[in-house]
């Protein structure tokens, strides 16, 4: 583990999320973010989080886990959410359209949106079976 | 932690909603949501005043339970968060939902 770096798992269990948001908050606030991108980042570890568990881990098994890591560097505040599920690049997902109308709109597909809105970066990557995804919050200079 | 507490306003359902609204309790605010639409009730309003958080699993119940009543009446928010807000603007639901100030003059639109 890196000196600037804090390391988190949770079971992959809807009931776990608070704990992975309560650490992430924990560790931005550290980091030096205002308490508005405090709490963008724990919007973002929450629907993460919460999209990895719907449509990653489809079988829920106790042996599932989602490993949360926080990098703070310089200029930059990483949030890289690490899982086991088969491999799915969540970025690649068609954006929904905030402009559609009452009708026209599901009702899921939201998470990832607000992830990009949210963060400064979005990136995702498949490494040695895991899924990498990495949320990026700009520190301020 | 979720509270969620309903009454009658006139004619008017009203849930208020206090504390996080997110994926481990977004469906208790859901079933509240369609047990007053099974009762009959098709007018509305969600004070969110108690609301500090909400992701978008709170949003999808509050899409579907407007879907449910839209046309016959109507669900509308009244005193959402700077937070709260920020999160239905990004999914462009303050031009779907009619938000409100206060409680008052959201169970006073109808």
């Amino acid at each position: 583990m890196l000196p600037n770096e804090s390391r988190f798992q949770i079971s992959a269990a809807v009931d776990q999320i608070p704990q992975a948001c309560d650490f992430v908050v924990q560790i931005a606030q550290q980091a030096g973010l205002d308490d508005h991108a405090v709490y963008h980042c724990q919007l973002a570890i929450d629907e993460a989080c919460t999209n990895i568990i719907e449509h990653g881990y489809t079988h829920q098994s106790a042996h599932e886990t989602i490993e949360i890591i926080c990098r703070h560097e310089p200029a930059r505040f990483s949030i890289i959410i690490v899982d086991s599920a088969p491999e799915f690049d969540p970025l690649t997902r068609t954006d929904p359209n905030p402009a559609a109308s009452l009708e026209e709109r599901t009702t899921g597909g939201w998470g990832i949106f607000f992830i990009k809105k949210l963060m400064d970066e979005v990136s995702y990557e498949h490494l040695n079976g895991k899924n990498y995804l990495t949320a990026v919050k700009y520190l301020p200079q | 932690m979720l509270n969620v507490n309903t009454s009658m306003r006139e004619q008017i359902a009203l849930i208020e909603v206090s504390g996080r609204i997110d994926s481990m309790n977004a469906n208790q605010l859901g079933e509240t949501l369609n047990r007053e639409i099974d009762s009959g009730h098709r007018h509305m309003v969600l004070d969110l005043a108690g609301v500090d958080y909400m992701s978008s699993a709170g949003l999808r119940e509050i899409v579907s339970a407007l879907k449910k009543v839209r046309g016959s009446g109507d669900l509308r928010l009244a005193q959402p968060s700077s937070r709260v807000r920020e999160v239905l603007e990004m999914a462009g639901l303050d031009t779907i939902f009619q938000i409100y100030a206060t409680q008052s003059e959201a169970v006073g639109s109808y």
